[in-house]
Order: C-alpha cells, then structure tokens, then sequence
C-alpha cells in the first residue's frame, strides 16, 4: 500500500506539472501603499499641507511610478516638495492604441478652461522590501468664500498596479 | 493470492490516463446596473452629428426606451457591457482567460437610461433573480455608475437629497448581499463626473445636431439636466460641483460602510470619473452623454482603479 502511494505520487506529480504549464503570468505587484495626512479644518485663505506617504513593502522593484495629486477645487497650487514633474491643469484623457492598455493619460487636446488640476511627481523608483516611506508634501491656498468639504486625492500609478489612491478631507469653515 | 498490492500499483497508473475533472460547466456572470451611462445612450451618434430633424430630437426625447438603437447601446459600447470597445467585460475576460480560468463568462446590463438611486433595487432584484435561477456558477464583477440623475433637478435644490441617496444604494446592496456563493462579490461603485463643466462656455456654444448649438439641443429642446448646466456665475458653478462633490463623497464613504456591513460584499468605490476633464471630442451629439471614445476611456480609467483584476503580464 506504502510502495502504492509513494509510486503514485512519482507518476502524477510530472503530469501535474505539465497540465498547469498553461501560460504564467507575471503577478501584479503586491505591498504598494500610499498614505495622505493633512488638516481636518482650514479657513478660507489659510495654507493647507497635505503629506503624502508611499512605500514598497512588497518584492518588485518598481521604475517609472507616477504619485499624482488632484488637488481640491478652489483651493490654488502654492508649493509642492521635491519639486514636482509638472503642475496644472490635466491633459484630457484619449484611449491608447489597441493591444496595450495603461492607465496614464495622454494628452492630445489643449486643456479646456475647466481642467482639472493636479501636480505630478515623476519617475519615481520604488525599491522593494522599504521599510521607510518616502514623503511628498503639498501646498495649497484655501479660496473663499464658503463653507464646504474639499477632498485631496492622491495616486500612485504604474501598469504593474493600476492605480492606488488614497483621499483626505478638509472641511473648510 | 493477495490481489491488493497490484490494484494499489495499478490504480494511481490508470488514474493518469483518465481525463481531468471540467471545471463547473456554469458560467460566471458580471452585472452592471445604472443609468444612460452605462446603458450607452447615443454612443454612436457622433458629435457632430448626421443631420436630423428638430422633430425628430423632440422625438427621442419623448420615446425613451422605445427607441431602443439611440438610447440604448448596452451590447456594442457600454463601457461596461459593450463587446466593441475594451469594456470592463472584455478587460475581465482577458484577465480571467490569462489566469487560467475555464469557465465562460456572461454579463447583464441591467442600466436603465433616466435610473435614480432610487431605481437601484429593482435593478438588483433582477441581477438576485437571475443568480437564484441556478445558471449561473457565481457572480463574478459588478459595476455601478449611478448618482448623475440623481444630481440633475428639474431646478436647483431638487436634487436627491444625500439621506435618501443612501438609504436607496443600502436597499440595493441589501438585495445584492442576498445572492448566496462562496466568493465575495466584488462591486466597483463608480463616481459622479464632472456634470457642472458641461455647462462651460465652450460647449454650450459649441454647434451639434443641425447646426444648433449645444445649449439649444440639450437644454432647449431636450431638457437635460438644466439644473446642473444653465450656471452663469462661478458661484453658481460652485454650487452646482458642491451637489456632485457631496454625493460622490456618500459614494466614497457608503463604498466602506458596506464592505463592513455585509461580508459577503467587497466594494470599491472610484471616483476617477471625478478627475477626468470633458470636452467636447468625448461627447454624443446631445452634448451631454459620452460617446462611444469616451465609453472606452471611462472603462480603461476605472479599470486601473479596481483592485481584484490587476493586469497579468504573460512571462
């Protein structure tokens, strides 16, 4: 019976192994984290700093990652730290060619009066296993008048995880 | 004479040569629920657009779903549903077939162009009644793009209230929760887009279906959404964005709430439809729907932003 079960586990374990030969993908990459902070209230004309944390405690070594930050309406750009890529309104998105999709937007139209505003640091490289985050700050002016709630909204993108946000809220008095 | 040993050594030989259990010969359903947005209304009819008679527009906007190749398009360009454009169905596909899965899928649109939060549960019901019928192995994906009519007022400040908002969308994950597998049912909840910049000079100037501009077909003729698209004033505009910031922030915050409430439920709320400018190159000759470039690019944007069906790359 041993000798039975022992043989068997010979003979199926190279047929298991062919079977599940089927194309292998590359696994997406685990472990990407972002993290926002900033102030729960803010007045009309106050400064808002809102700190973003991201960190690859996972096993891919990530090159080219883009963190933008959509910056709330009515509030204006003052400063972003490092030095961001770019600042200002959003290109409009338009579809990429067939047979590679990718979450970036690609400009092809002049921004339109209402675009959307955002500051983009890019490339980054996040190093696999980090145990320290790396942090980007932001500044914005808070413009009035009116009290209302304003969301920072923040994204890390990469073709090996898509997008992954992280949003604060500001409730402006 | 003993016959066991041989059987034993014989058995696990035999085993090889038989055939591999099939997967489940049931299929795996996706369902969208929502409003003209995900039901692909005129999608097709390009901006600008063929010419067509004023009456016939008044037409169309009487008839509703009757006119079901205009207002409809749920096969060919949803972003959901549609199998002409790399919609979330044909994305979660691709993705299921490069992972190996066997079994087929199959989607139910259930998008009902005009479809308030409060339409919502009946349209679960449909997507509970369905899976009760047995045909289907589980329910794979779930896309939900609702809240745009919910904005719109027939004048400012008759928009859905937020309270009645949520108890509508908890009645409907209610109804959902009760579809009984295994899995956890993963439900995109996707935001409100920016409605209020259909309202920006530029595209209400803008001329569409027989030379008329933008703000006489839409909003003259067809009615749609004045209460979100008529501002004059950057106050006004504040105050039309503030409805839709308001209510994608219960979509944010319910998209959790849920998750918690019922087990059995994973929802991910994205609001990249938020963040996206417009203009006029992504919309259908009515000046307000997306037209069938922009049905793809709302689907390859929230697609990034799903975390279950994250792009294999082959090796």
């Amino acid at each position: 019976m041993r000798l039975a079960i022992l043989l068997s586990v010979f003979l199926l374990a190279p047929a298991t192994a062919l079977s599940a030969s089927a194309e292998r993908a590359e696994a997406p990459c685990e472990g990407i984290l972002i993290h926002q902070d900033g102030p729960f209230t803010a007045a009309p004309g106050e400064t808002a700093v809102y700190s973003i944390r991201i960190a690859n405690v996972g096993p891919c070594a990530m090159e080219g990652v883009s963190l933008i930050d959509y910056i709330p309406r009515r509030t204006s750009y003052l400063e972003a730290l490092p030095p961001p890529a770019s600042a200002g309104p959003a290109p409009l998105p338009t579809n990429p060619p067939r047979g590679r999709l990718s979450p970036a937007d690609t400009a092809t139209l002049a921004p339109e009066p209402l675009a959307v505003e955002r500051v983009e640091w890019s490339p980054i490289a996040l190093k696999p296993g980090s145990a320290e985050a790396e942090r980007y700050v932001l500044k914005v002016r808070i413009e009035g008048p009116g009290s209302r709630t304003i969301t920072n909204t923040a994204c890390l993108e990469h073709e090996r995880i898509g997008r992954i946000c992280d949003v604060f809220d500001t409730y402006v008095k | 004479m003993r016959r066991t040993p041989l059987v034993s050594l014989l058995v696990p030989v035999i085993a090889l040569f038989l055939p591999l259990p099939k997967a489940s010969a049931k299929p795996l359903l996706m369902a969208v629920l929502g409003d003209s947005i995900s039901a692909a209304t005129l999608a097709d009819v390009p901006f600008p657009p063929p010419a067509t008679s004023e009456e016939g527009i008044k037409r169309l906007s009487e008839d509703g779903v009757k006119a079901d190749v205009l207002l409809e398009n749920k096969f060919r360009y949803s972003w959901a549903s549609g199998r002409l454009i790399r919609s979330q169905y044909r994305l979660l596909k691709r993705h299921l077939r490069r992972s190996g899965e066997r079994r087929a899928l199959l989607v139910y649109n259930v998008a009902v162009p005009g479809a308030e939060t409060g339409d919502l549960p009946k349209q679960a019901k449909r997507i509970a009644e369905e899976m009760e019928k047995g045909e289907h192995d589980e329910l794979a994906y779930v896309t939900i793009l609702i809240g745009s009519n919910d904005s719109c007022a027939r004048r400012p400040g008759g928009e859905t209230p937020i309270a009645t908002m949520r108890a509508n969308l908890l009645r409907t994950f209610a109804i959902l929760a009760s579809v009984k597998q295994r899995k956890r049912i993963p439900i995109l909840l996707v935001g409100i887009p920016r409605i209020p910049d259909l309202g920006e000079e530029a595209i209400r100037n803008s001329r569409t279906l027989l030379g008329l501009t933008c703000e006489k077909v839409r909003n003259d003729i067809l009615n749609l959404c004045n209460s979100m698209l008529r501002w004059k004033t950057p106050e006004e505009y504040d105050r039309n964005m503030l409805v839709v910031e308001d209510r994608n922030r219960l979509l944010r915050l319910l998209a959790r709430e849920v998750s918690l409430l019922y087990p059995q439920l994973d929802v991910f709320y994205s609001n990249r439809l938020y963040h996206l400018g417009i203009s006029t190159g992504v919309l259908a000759a009515d000046c307000f729907h997306p037209n069938k470039d922009a049905q793809e690019i709302i689907s390859l944007q929230v697609w990034s932003d799903q975390p279950w069906f994250k792009e294999r790359k082959p090796r």
